[in-house]
């Protein structure tokens, strides 16, 4: 067993909760603590990320409202709070510990009840010759009791490792108890069937080399698909602006892979996914727009003087209120028949195809090589003809094509070794940064010009002209810093690492 | 980290009981506290029923050759923990004259401390010395129990032009009435006629808050309702306040 570090929980499954606390108390100065019916509830984010920063926030009923505990994942609880109502964002939580850590780690998603537990806890305490507190046990029985087994936790005290050590000596050499790693989350977690702490929009497949392209293509947009399904309902719900954001991604991959990878699909069932999937691309797309204003009109504005920010206001509430409006008119769209056929659609193509090209039985290493040095090609013969006189236009073509190439590396990442993915990924997001956010500060003028005709208010005019240049000045230095990160990815190292994808070069 | 120092000239005006149940009461309201007990007699890590022993001395600890964190022990209290006071605490001031920057010494000290925990709280030995204006130079707050008599006011005022002169200027004076007897109409008028300085809560004279030392323990932790440990809750939050 590996040594436990002093302060960290250790868990055990005990079969028979009566003998276990008869030899406790024959070897310890042992002292009982309330028995609580506990009912806790598990807080994270959709995609795990407290749970994957090693946090565990569970919130327990308290009178009217709640109790929340914050703690560090195998380490006993750091702080807690209480609250009205369980906490939706980080911002929803009264200042204090929990609230802080919850804001570095969850940021703009929304905390939601993953797994609950219900039982019976026995607090017990162990006590020094001073009767001082030197580690605590609870004993835990939950319902439905699985196996006639409870969960013994030892929570030591802060430098109390050597009672905790000799407690840990002591459980160890006691029959009938065995030492766990999982807690109560995963517990309850594994009960309920669904995996802790994975990110569910992850997309990372997974080829051999000598696949047929055509059965890849088909596994990668499988997954995609699932992405699609696992998100609807949270998107539906309007949890965060996260679950339409990554639902959007899938459903640009998927169309994505359906354009680049033509020549290696059977023709009309492609054409007619692909003419669904930009209905469904569209429908998304005016909620998603004004999600990405709501979210970036704070930073736009904070530079501008306080008054000239509080004019704003008048903007915001109307951005606010259409984004009511075009979500209610998504929602319809996802709840739709058309949306139900278009999964079903789209899950037939992910099966057995009937008509395919001669293609698509090629090895999806050598197709994958071909498709990356053309689309990579592409770029540069494009970003070259950049100067400083080119049209807006052209820079933001370039970011299409630099998204394309972008979701075919990701789609072919496992084909290839990993520090060169590594390398060529980390280049084109810092051109992609860049392209993405002066794309952004143009539409955005043009978008707040147009609403800014519909506000009937003088000041806040005024503060949307003060904005719009003040867009249009930051627009301009993303343009300047363009030149600077297209080079990172102009250079003959990647040559080089593009030749070793087409299998030319020294490996 | 919100440094608190509980501090006073005097001694036996009720500053361990305020150090005590102030760090209680901030460890209660959901902040991450340490309570350091300066002081050698040790009352506040005996109230916590913690050994009064600092591996390897306190001069060792503060000329900084001490690691701290493993000298912290957590209290029976939910976010609480306390760094011990030890006989050897007697020695501090020449601990910090052997220290190329005796002022600055604690605040050296505490610095690793920022990111464990939201408030730190001072049990100060009573006296005005090098170790005091070390603590000056780190605390934020200086928290003073004073008991209403002419004499403690007296006291009071020279702490106050000692700081104006020679303090830093960060520091805000907190001083309380502390140990009130409302029978006593002396009590009464000096509470009644206290200048703006003051914390406005007072905190009442109690056999409860002497009980301490029976129960070795926080007055939160037996008493929670009385009198006291509401007066030393309205106390902390209007410090909390003054920032």
């Amino acid at each position: 067993m590996a040594k436990a570090r002093p302060e960290a929980l250790s868990r055990y499954l005990v079969e028979d909760p009566a003998a276990l606390v008869a030899a406790l108390e024959a070897n310890l100065e042992l002292r009982h603590g309330k028995t609580t019916r506990q009912r806790r509830t598990f807080l994270d984010t959709f995609d795990g990320s407290l749970y994957r920063k090693g946090a565990l926030l569970a919130a327990s009923r308290r009178g009217k409202g709640w109790e929340l505990t914050w703690s560090e994942r195998g380490r006993g609880p750091r702080a807690s709070a209480s609250c009205e109502r369980l906490p939706t964002f980080a911002d929803t939580l009264p200042a204090g510990p929990i609230a802080a850590g919850l804001a570095t780690v969850v940021g703009i998603r929304s905390l939601l009840p993953i797994a609950e537990i219900q039982g019976r806890v026995r607090h017990l305490e162990v006590l020094d010759k001073r009767r001082k507190i030197v580690a605590r046990l609870s004993l835990a029985e939950y319902d439905p009791k699985d196996a006639a087994t409870s969960l013994l936790r030892l929570e030591p005290v802060k430098g109390y490792g050597a009672a905790a050590a000799t407690l840990r000596a002591l459980l160890a050499g006691l029959e009938g108890v065995s030492e766990t790693h999982d807690g109560e989350l995963e517990r309850a977690c594994a009960a309920a069937g669904r995996p802790v702490g994975v990110d569910p929009s992850e997309f990372r497949p997974r080829f051999g080399a000598s696949d047929d392209t055509g059965e890849a293509i088909r596994q990668a947009l499988g997954r995609l698909l699932e992405i699609v399904r696992i998100h609807r309902d949270g998107t539906v719900r309007d949890l965060d602006s996260e679950f339409l954001h990554d639902l959007r991604v899938a459903v640009r991959r998927a169309r994505s892979i359906l354009s680049l990878l033509r020549d290696y699909l059977p023709k009309r069932p492609r054409q007619r996914l692909a003419a669904e999937l930009k209905w469904l691309g569209g429908v998304t797309g005016p909620t998603r727009d004004l999600d990405v204003y709501l979210l970036k009109l704070d930073d736009y504005r904070a530079p501008l003087s306080a008054p000239v920010q509080g004019q704003l206001d008048p903007l915001l509430e109307l951005l606010a209120k259409r984004r009511r409006q075009e979500q209610k008119r998504l929602a319809r769209a996802l709840r739709s028949q058309r949306f139900e056929a278009l999964l079903e659609r789209w899950q037939d193509f992910c099966e057995e195809p009937r008509k395919e090209p001669e293609t698509a039985s090629l090895e999806v290493r050598e197709t994958a090589g071909r498709l990356l040095r053309k689309a990579r090609k592409r770029l540069l013969r494009k970003g070259r003809a950049i100067s400083d006189e080119s049209p807006d236009e052209a820079l933001h073509r370039l970011r299409i094509d630099g998204k394309k190439l972008r979701y075919l590396l990701e789609l072919f990442r496992s084909l290839f070794p990993a520090s060169d993915m590594k390398r060529v990924l980390r280049a084109l997001k810092g051109l992609q940064d860049v392209l993405g956010d002066f794309n952004d500060l143009c539409v955005h003028q043009q978008a707040i010009a147009e609403l800014a005709a519909e506000l009937d208010d003088a000041n806040a005019l005024m503060a949307t002209g003060r904005l719009i240049e003040h867009l249009a000045a930051r627009a301009e230095g993303e343009r300047q810093r363009f030149a600077e990160r297209f080079a990172d990815l102009d250079s003959p190292r990647l040559d080089e690492i593009f030749r070793r994808f087409e299998g030319r070069g020294a490996k | 980290m919100k440094i608190f120092a509980c501090y006073s000239i005097k001694g036996g005006v009720g500053k361990t009981a305020a150090a005590v149940n102030l760090a209680w009461q901030s460890a209660n309201g959901g902040a991450r506290t340490l309570i350091w007990d300066l002081d050698p007699q040790a009352a506040s890590t005996f109230y916590f029923r913690i050994a009064a022993k600092v591996k390897g001395g306190g001069k060792k600890l503060v000329r900084g050759k001490t690691e701290i964190d493993p000298l912290i022990r957590g209290t029976d209290f939910l976010g609480l923990d306390l760094l011990p006071g030890d006989f050897s605490y007697r020695k501090m001031d020449a601990a910090l004259e052997s220290t190329s920057k005796p002022a600055r010494q604690l605040a050296r000290l505490l610095e690793p401390l920022a990111d464990e925990y939201d408030h730190l709280i001072l049990d100060c030995a009573p006296s005005i010395s090098r170790t005091s204006e070390s603590i000056f130079v780190a605390a934020d707050a200086l928290l003073v129990p004073t008991i209403p008599t002419p004499l403690s006011l007296r006291t009071l005022e020279q702490l106050a032009n000692h700081l104006r002169k020679k303090g830093p200027k960060r520091l805000r004076l907190m001083p309380f009435f502390s140990m009130v007897d409302r029978r006593k109409s002396l009590h009464r008028e000096i509470v009644a006629n206290a200048d703006k300085r003051f914390l406005r809560t007072a905190i009442p004279f109690s056999t409860l808050v002497e009980r301490m030392g029976i129960h070795r323990a926080p007055l939160g932790a037996y008493a929670p309702r009385c009198e006291p440990a509401l007066a030393y809750e309205a106390l902390w939050r209007e410090a909390l306040a003054r920032f």
